[in-house]
């Protein structure tokens, strides 16, 4: 009879710590699919896991034990859960820091120091608008550029002019209009963020200097 | 008995005429009912080693039958968590003609991971997921041949793609424990076998020119539960208590994944026509529709 208990308990015990490991794991069966869909994970060594988060990954043992696990999966809970904001904002919004990155890291490239940049976004939603215009600002200042505040604006006339246009005549023709109207100077840079398709959920972008646009993505 | 033990293992991601297949490795794809499939295969809970004959001794034994009949009445619970990019939010609706004009070659590539018959099965339905959005498509398999010479068999018109959309599948981890199949079998299938495969489908789209336009790896996670008592235990749950959009049992894994593929399958061949176009100037293409703002 003990013997019989003791196999039991070990039986048991094996079961343990994947009992333990099913109480944290996103994918469990007890989650809704809204919880589950809230984490982004990205699956790494356990040593590098064990760098990342020392408090939750203990350090692998230097001889290795038959249970133990060779690498983790690391989860962080996503900062707003899906279907708080618009689709297309939260596509824009949760991508934007890599994609203010490479657009000014492509904008630098092509010019010196010795310019003023100025920044605006195109985005159907002006709260969006704001956030990507001053993530790209504090970018090209971070990157010790001369970034102004000062937002470029055509005449009404401009604006309803080129409302009316295709993106691939619009911009051109109003980065031309600012250099005309002297709203921009040779010394000064204007880079533009924008989506051409409402249906998309990139940022594209173009500089304007000197009365010419140029599409940088 | 053991057909009946397979066919409902395999029921919840084949149906019809597929039912016979086992999957080998990972793949993609419709069932019949045409929900798209992606299968752990190798390292999935209804893992071929179960359909192993048994020998003569097992079948013999006295407690043989309540086995079976406890066997033949459990399946597998899989449960999808879409680990980086799936669940990112689309702005494109896949059911309608969003790429009229657009000539798109598609290639499925087959390696130790996706046999040729399941990339080939890949192809035909990404391939149908283009074409009702109004693009042609051609696809591509490309075949190790026993000279070691890469031949291609394709189908469609051979003229130069506006987009080339290359696919493939990597198994990025799998586990399964012999531990957990042993309790799971000793218990008759009382406490669950688990096994966890993560799965990465890496998308590249290039113009027809060879230019990169969009990269990314779509990556999801499947742990299946194996356990008569999970499954019965789930599928009350899913009878009583769970919404829809929570069930676990039956086809609802295969609902989710391939909404969420194709969505994300289709916002990248956006995003790479419209930035092809950026790039190109918006020269010699399509109408563009009208600005944002």
């Amino acid at each position: 009879m003990r013997q019989l208990l003791s196999r039991r308990s070990v039986g048991w015990l094996a079961l343990a710590p994947w009992a333990a490991a099913c109480a944290n794991d996103p994918a469990s069966l007890w989650r809704s699919r809204a919880e589950t869909r809230g984490y982004e994970c990205v699956r790494m060594s356990r040593e590098r896991a064990h760098e990342l988060e020392p408090g939750t990954v203990p350090e692998a043992s230097a001889r290795g034990g038959t249970f133990e696990q060779a690498d983790a999966l690391l989860c962080a809970r996503q900062f707003m859960l899906p279907g708080e904001r618009p689709a297309r904002d939260e596509a824009i919004l949760s991508t934007l820091q890599d994609s203010v990155q490479e657009i000014t890291q492509a904008a630098t490239a092509l010019h010196g120091e010795d310019v003023t940049w100025h920044v605006d976004a195109f985005y159907p939603e002006p709260m969006v608008a704001a956030k990507i215009s001053v993530a790209a600002r504090t970018e090209l200042a971070e990157h010790r550029r001369r970034v102004s505040d000062r937002v470029p604006v055509l005449a009404v006339g401009d604006v309803a002019v080129l409302r009316r246009l295709r993106p691939q005549e619009a911009y051109p023709l109003a980065c031309a209009r600012y250099f005309a109207e002297h709203v921009l100077a040779e010394k000064d840079l204007f880079l533009g963020l924008m989506i051409v398709d409402t249906r998309e959920t990139q940022l594209h972008a173009g500089l304007c200097q000197a009365g010419v646009w140029r599409w940088l993505r | 008995m053991g057909a009946g033990f397979n066919g409902m293992l395999v029921r919840g991601f084949y149906s019809g005429r597929e039912r016979s297949m086992w999957p080998q490795g990972t793949t993609a794809g419709y069932d019949d009912q045409r929900h798209f499939t992606w299968l752990p295969g190798r390292a999935g809970g209804c893992s071929p080693r179960l359909r192993t004959p048994m020998s003569e001794s097992l079948r013999r034994a006295a407690w043989l039958p309540w086995l079976v009949v406890m066997a033949a009445s459990s399946g597998c619970v899989t449960v999808y968590q879409p680990l980086v990019a799936l669940q990112r939010p689309i702005a494109i609706n896949p059911q309608v003609a969003n790429f009229q004009g657009l000539h798109l070659l598609v290639r499925c590539v087959s390696d130790e991971n996706l046999k040729a018959s399941q990339a080939d099965r890949l192809c035909r339905n990404v391939s149908t997921l283009f074409t009702n959005q109004g693009a042609t498509v051609e696809v591509e398999v490309p075949r190790d041949t026993a000279s070691g010479v890469r031949a291609a068999a394709s189908r469609g018109t051979p003229t130069k793609p506006e987009l080339v959309m290359e696919l493939k599948t990597r198994v990025l981890h799998e586990e399964n424990s012999v531990l957990l199949w042993v309790l799971s079998i000793a218990s008759a299938t009382l406490l669950p076998a688990i096994t966890d495969t993560s799965l990465s489908q890496d998308v590249t789209i290039r113009d027809g020119d060879g230019f990169l336009l969009v990269a990314d790896a779509l990556e999801a996670r499947f742990v299946r539960y194996f356990s008569v008592a999970v499954w019965a235990v789930n599928g009350v749950l899913d009878l009583l208590v769970r919404s829809p959009s929570d069930r676990v049992t039956g086809t609802s894994v295969n609902k989710e994944v391939s909404k969420d593929l194709y969505g994300q399958l289709s916002q990248l061949v956006l995003h790479a026509r419209l930035r092809s176009q950026v790039l190109g100037g918006f020269a010699d293409r399509a109408p563009a529709p009208a600005p944002a703002k």
